[in-house]
């Protein structure tokens, strides 16, 4: 009689426990902090630099760097979170919860800032060594926001002016004149990336950082060269360079 | 001698969900031979390795599974990280352990509720799906997902467990432990059960040698072989022994598969306590070179990754020999003979994931 009885047991306790299902939709589901739910994505820090779209297994996601949209078929995503491990500038992340769903494919796209010289760069620095006190940067700035007085040798620069665009670093013929890190990438981005080998130490930081390993740098030879077709424009290097001679056009 | 027909089985079948196709040579009720045929569900997931570089494709082989994809990520990650001879550090090796483990234990209590639907005993099927979903929920809250984990790397994981989680896990399998006891009574003591288990589908140890069996299927025919053994991951470290069973028949593999159940839980609570602190990743840089070979042994049996790398971030080849393609020539086997009501059941039997195969 046992034999067959075996299961009468898990019957019984069955019959005098709670249910193991919950009651939903009036009792939701909570997720635990790790569940890769969908991408989210922080637009204004974006790049655009388009690796994200390189990395994802499922092509679902989208970056025209023209016109500064991001934009992900959610129907296609597979949360294998390989976007946001890739990301340079960290600006994509997963959230725990899952996207509505729809009887039809659902992009939706994420518009970035738009004008070129809006507050994205950093502070201007100013070295008065190698200075020739020329005024180009005076001549470049948009917002006429440097002073240059040749006679008495000053150079002042009005920081509430200042529209951080980097037109004067770029202009200056002499390179006495730089942006502050972090944020500068940002305004520069989407260009080829230089070096000044004069001021490079070598030190292969740069390299390091790449997130496509296109740059090789020896410094035993005292080269430094770059993949083009491999970068992507992120500014990772420009970023990551403690002596600032990378730059990007 | 009856008159003889032959029965389709398949792709589609009320009791299988798996896509393959059996053309049964029946006399009376009794099958003659068994014809397979497979290549319904194929994605060409191999050839995708053209199109991915070597990090990504981790994202795509993973998907080979919905049951063991941890250890389909593993394996590949494992036969890369040869072929660039790094060693990953201790805590990621017992990390990917005790995921291989847990992936084990929800497999085969997959498989003992799919067993038990395939001989009509739906209570049994749920309660043991019932404990697997708690499984499921410690692999959401340590991974991320449910069946596609995305946790590892080329050079080691991409998630830590802290100690609080571990603790928790090893408490809730302390407990789940009595009632996989006491449910599991049922599959190795019911008369019910073992009238329908008992002497079905007899696979002799020459007969499972000479076609190549892995996995349970092989154990439960006497043969001591576990490809953990090689001392991949931790399990080196880990003491465990090989279980098996000289019944030969479909209740010996039920009850290798339960046996392996305890062992996993005994796997992960040894793994828990020796896990050592530090990284979990290594960085890898460059492009492989060279090609690897790694066994790995998966909830179903021995599966085999095959990497060949030529200097550049796109690999030549990742191949993936599967247990349960290795499996079908035993099923073959054991088909014939058998009653047409045992068909269903004994194509369980081998736990067959069609998906893998083809891949």
């Amino acid at each position: 009689m046992l034999k067959i009885m075996s299961f009468a047991s898990h019957a019984l306790s069955n019959l005098f426990h709670k249910p193991v299902t919950r009651n939903y939709p009036f009792v939701e589901r909570k997720y635990p902090e790790r569940t890769r739910g969908h991408i989210d994505i922080n637009v204004d820090d974006c790049l655009f630099c388009g690796i994200c779209a390189k990395k994802c297994p499922s092509d679902a996601i989208t970056v025209d760097r023209a016109s500064k949209t991001w934009s992900i078929d959610r129907m296609g995503c597979v949360q294998c979170e390989n976007c946001v491990n890739s990301c340079p500038k960290s600006c994509l992340t997963m959230a725990n919860t899952y996207s509505a769903p729809d009887t039809k494919a659902i992009v939706d796209t994420f518009q970035g800032k738009v004008e070129e010289t809006s507050n994205a760069g950093g502070k201007i620095v100013f070295s008065a060594e190698g200075c020739v006190y020329c005024g180009l940067c005076a001549k470049k700035c948009p917002a006429n926001a440097i002073t240059v007085d040749r006679a008495s040798k000053t150079w002042t620069i009005n920081e509430e002016e200042c529209a951080k665009c980097g037109a004067c670093v770029a202009a200056c013929p002499k390179k006495c004149l730089s942006q502050e890190s972090g944020e500068a990438a940002k305004a520069t981005a989407g260009g080829e990336v230089k070096n000044d080998l004069d001021v490079c130490v070598f030190c292969g930081l740069c390299a390091r950082k790449c997130p496509q390993e296109a740059i090789t740098v020896d410094r035993a030879s005292k080269t430094w060269t770059i993949n083009k077709d491999e970068c992507v424009s992120c500014g990772a290097c420009v970023d990551g360079c403690p002596k600032k001679c990378l730059t990007m056009e | 001698m009856g008159k003889r027909t032959i029965v389709p089985f398949g792709p589609q079948h009320p009791v299988l969900p798996e896509p393959i196709h059996l053309d049964l040579v029946l006399e009376d009720e009794k099958v003659i031979e068994a014809i397979p045929s497979i290549g319904f569900v194929h994605r060409g997931l191999e050839s995708l390795i053209s199109k991915r570089d070597f990090n990504d494709y981790l994202y795509v082989i993973e998907r080979t599974c919905g049951i063991c994809s941890f250890m389909h990520g593993m394996g590949y990650c494992e036969a890369v990280e040869r072929i660039f001879d790094v060693e990953i550090p201790d805590r990621a090796k017992y990390l990917r352990t005790i995921w291989c483990e847990m992936s084990r234990l929800h497999s085969h209590l997959l498989w003992l509720g799919l067993l038990a639907d395939a001989f009509g005993f739906e209570a049994l099927f749920y309660q043991c799906w019932r404990m697997r979903e708690k499984i499921l929920d410690m692999f959401e809250a340590s991974t991320g997902g449910r069946v596609i984990f995305s946790v590892n790397k080329v050079g080691g994981v991409l998630k830590d467990m802290d100690s609080a989680m571990l603790k928790g896990f090893v408490a809730e399998f302390d407990s789940m432990e009595a009632d996989v006891r006491k449910l599991t009574k049922v599959f190795l003591k019911d008369y019910t059960v073992k009238s329908r288990l008992k002497d079905v589908g007899i696979l002799t140890k020459e007969e499972a040698i000479q076609l190549g069996a892995v996995g349970p299927m092989m154990r439960a025919s006497g043969i001591e072989l576990d490809t953990r053994r090689l001392g991949y991951c931790a399990y080196g470290d880990l003491d465990f022994d090989i279980i098996t069973s000289n019944d030969c028949d479909s209740f010996g593999r039920c009850k290798v598969r339960i046996e392996e159940i305890f062992q996993s839980f005994s796997l992960i609570r040894q793994a828990v306590d020796k896990i050592p602190e530090g990284n979990i990743v290594v960085p890898v840089k460059g492009n492989p070179d060279g090609e690897a070979f790694v066994r790995v042994e998966q909830p179903r049996g021995e599966a085999i990754y095959y990497v060949k790398a030529n200097g550049t971030k796109f690999l030549d080849r990742a191949r993936v020999r599967t247990p349960t393609f290795t499996n079908l020539s035993p099923l073959i086997k054991i088909l014939q003979g058998c009653d047409y009501a045992d068909v269903p059941l004994l194509i369980l039997t081998i736990d067959p994931c069609i998906s893998c195969t083809e891949r």
